[in-house]
């Protein structure tokens, strides 16, 4: 457990010592308070719909930006090799980076907290839906953040582990959607649908908490994080 | 080496096989068994009150049988579970009265021929295979039988009107016989049809819907509960009587009264209408004043001009929002808003209301910028509005409930219209017995019909405002909450332009500037440790 703390403490500082975490989250900010603001007031109602529905978008290229240096950058300068010597395990490695990466994730996203309290001097929004998309979007960053970690610890080019995070974030969340859903026939559709990263965040997003969207998270996070885990393990045997 | 490699992947393949098969199988059953927490403040997702109510009166078995087919098109893919859920919650209220079967009709050939019959229509719908858009034909109906009635819902293509559908059809099987619901109107009755085509269609799922000629001065049938007065332009005395009477008898009533008409062709010119209810409204307590209320903060409304069209904030339609509408009456405290276009101003009459032993409230009323026009009226969207300096919230929707004393009592009762192609009547044998009070009862009064026309008739405000009307009227609180739950807004207070921009860069810039001087002040802190160090 301490073990982990060192790896999270460690990572984690690593963001604020540099400009990175201070551009990235202001570029996050600006952009999403940009896009959410745009039509506001002209559609005049006390909702964070328009901004938890570009947010699986926006996640696409902010989240693999997060997580593409986390391994790529430890191999290219060979630091990997000095973490590997250290008495940790692999899985406490891959969780420290995933946890400080989430903490940083979950900061960025509710910096926008001035989001709803703008809804709050307005009108009084329903507060469901807000603790839903909040919810929601961490659960769905996570899933990305795994993603795009695992991605990274399989090349030691960040532009690289960016591109292919992107795309296969951008793969799992429209098997999902509408668009993909239409074109298959009828008894993949469900199953498709089930699978895809936007549908659960929708629903969550709605001001439902369901113990399938949940338990469909936290599928994608162990999974990808095992599979993180092995392809770590696989530095020893390759 | 090159074995060790291929038993190690290999290893590595099984057990992400093995990882991939249990968090299969766990998500699989979490379909099966799952729980849910609905945070809406409406609890929008969950059945309402006024459903589990109804089901819980149930004292017999209601049989619900769905006729899905099992191939839909994937658009539609999800529609099936997200019917099984609700079913499910429905069953879980019902204390076992509820029998729910899915059946596909495709199954059974002699089923798919009498579908036509149990009123369930096969749906056409485009699927999109190998590049080409092809029809399919699928069941998307549901039919509620209890003893030996019936009720279908015949097409379900979402789930959010699936629960006002159901339990009203759970309410129409059960309940003895369904109430009637009349307009009683002076217009030709195809105008009245071609303009409320959708209310008409909306009140008919619940109740038997009439529409009775106010110029015959007909007596109003014993078997109508609630009589909706739709902007008469002239009321004879003996059409009072009987509306006066229907009242007494206890009869509900919404008064939707016209104080103006608006030209058919230029919808911008108006005439006064002499509609004849005044001295019979004041009399219950409501007064419609002749006058047209304007609020600074109204409906945005397009207009066309020509080539142009053009879309601006209307006065004279003010936009009733949440905290313009009375938070306590459940016809209106879950909507958002509620238009009214081109509306008298309402007055409660306190010291009638007193002697009455009445009680009046103001459903619906401008935001406090409101102000009031009369006289001839300048309908152009494009002049310049010029409201006066004192302006004020202006009823534009009451509510009275009590007992109402006759309009008609100590006064002769009004002949019957002679009618022109029957010989007079004999004169009737004996005075007609006026009824002089009612018992305990309701009227609604809104100064304008239009709102529930056809171009008017929103769901989720105007529409919702009404069928919330006449279900609290008709059936008291059964239905009620039901419909407004999808269709809740939250409309933002009025905000200044400049108020506006400021709110956007606040929002926009506010908390990076902040994080950028932390972060600033954190490398100037850490650098001056460093040089000290160095030092």
């Amino acid at each position: 457990m301490s073990n982990i703390f060192a790896i999270f403490k460690k990572e984690f500082r690593s963001y604020f010592n540099s400009p990175i975490a201070y551009i990235f989250i202001t570029a996050f900010l600006v952009f999403s308070g940009w896009l959410f603001f745009r039509g506001f007031f002209l559609i005049g109602e006390a909702t964070m719909r328009p901004f938890f529905s570009i947010l699986p978008w926006e996640f696409l290229f902010f989240v693999p930006a997060v997580t593409m240096r986390m391994w790529a950058e430890e191999k290219k300068l060979g630091t990997i090799e000095l973490l590997m010597t250290f008495p940790l395990n692999d899985y406490e490695i891959v969780t420290g980076k995933f946890l400080a990466a989430f903490l940083f994730l979950a900061i960025t996203v509710l910096l926008t907290f001035t989001f709803p309290l703008t809804l709050f001097y307005l009108n009084k929004p329903d507060i469901g839906p807000i603790i839903g998309g909040y919810l929601g979007a961490l659960l769905m960053g996570a899933a990305y953040l795994s993603i795009g970690l695992f991605i990274s610890s399989l090349t030691e080019n960040q532009i690289v582990a960016f591109i292919i995070s992107i795309f296969t974030c951008f793969a799992l969340f429209i098997i999902g959607e509408q668009i993909v859903i239409t074109a298959l026939p009828s008894w993949l559709a469900p199953l498709f649908n089930f699978l895809g990263l936007g549908s659960h965040f929708e629903s969550i997003g709605r001001g439902v908490i369901d113990s399938r969207d949940l338990i469909y998270y936290v599928s994608v996070i162990i999974f990808f994080l095992f599979l993180n885990i092995r392809s770590v393990e696989s530095r020893k045997w390759r | 080496m090159g074995l060790r490699k291929v038993k190690y992947s290999s290893n590595l393949f099984l057990v992400t096989l093995i990882l991939l098969g249990i968090l299969a199988v766990v998500n699989f059953l979490s379909i099966r068994h799952f729980k849910r927490l609905d945070l809406t403040a409406e609890k929008m997702y969950s059945i309402s009150k006024s459903t589990q109510t109804a089901l819980a009166k149930l004292n017999d078995v209601v049989n619900i049988k769905v006729y899905f087919s099992k191939e839909l098109p994937p658009q539609l893919a999800t529609l099936n579970s997200q019917v099984q859920d609700m079913l499910d919650e429905y069953k879980a209220y019902s204390g076992g009265n509820l029998q729910i079967e899915f059946i596909d009709p495709a199954s059974d050939p002699t089923l798919e021929q009498r579908m036509h019959f149990i009123g369930i229509p096969k749906v056409q719908l485009n699927v999109f295979q190998k590049d080409q858009a092809q029809l399919t034909n699928v069941y998307l109906g549901m039919m509620i039988l209890y003893q030996d009635k019936k009720e279908t819902i015949p097409v379900i293509q979402d789930t959010r009107n699936l629960e006002y559908d159901l339990t009203s059809a759970i309410i129409r099987v059960t309940q003895k016989e369904p109430k009637t619901v009349a307009f009683l109107t002076d217009r030709p009755e195809q105008e009245l049809n071609e303009e409320t085509t959708r209310v008409r269609e909306d009140l008919s799922k619940q109740y038997t819907v009439d529409v009775l000629d106010l110029k015959k001065g007909e007596k109003i049938p014993a078997s109508v509960t609630t009589l909706i007065v739709m902007g008469p332009e002239e009321t004879s005395e003996r059409a009072q009587y009987e509306i006066d009477q229907f009242i007494m008898r206890g009869g509900k009533a919404i008064f939707l009264v016209d104080t103006i008409k608006l030209d058919k062709k230029n919808m911008l010119q108006s005439q006064q209408v002499k509609h004849n209810l005044d001295d019979m409204l004041s009399h219950y307590g409501v007064k419609v004043n002749n006058d047209l209320a304007l609020d600074r903060y109204s409906a945005t409304v397009g207009f066309n001009r020509g080539f142009f069209s053009f879309r601006i904030p209307y006065p004279f339609w003010p936009k009733a929002i949440a905290q313009n509408l009375d938070q306590k009456s459940p016809i209106v405290n879950k909507l958002g808003s509620i238009t009214f276009p081109w509306t008298s101003s309402l007055e409660l009459l306190t010291g009638r209301l007193k002697t009455l032993g009445a009680e009046g409230t103001v459903l619906a009323k401008t935001s406090p910028h409101g102000w009031l026009e009369s006289g001839s009226y300048n309908l152009d969207p494009g002049q310049k509005f010029n409201p006066p300096a004192e302006m004020k919230s202006i009823p534009l929707a009451a509510l009275v409930v009590g007992k109402f004393k006759s309009f008609f009592a100590n006064k002769p009762v009004p002949p019957k219209a002679a009618d022109p192609m029957q010989p007079p009547p004999p004169p009737e044998t004996g005075q007609e017995q006026v009824i002089p009070e009612s018992p305990q009862t309701q009227i609604l009064v809104v100064g304008n019909s239009r709102l529930i026309t056809d171009g008017y008739y929103q769901p989720g405000e105007n529409a919702s405002f009404f069928l919330n009307s006449v279900d609290w009227l008709t059936m008291g609180d059964a239905l009620i909450g039901i419909r407004s739950r999808e269709n809740t807004e939250h409309p933002l207070k009025p905000t200044e332009p400049n108020q506006r921009t400021t709110i956007r860069y606040l929002n926009i810039f506010g908390v990076s500037v902040v994080l950028i001087i932390f972060g600033l002040a954190r490398a100037y802190m850490s650098n001056r440790r460093k040089t000290a160090w160095l030092d």
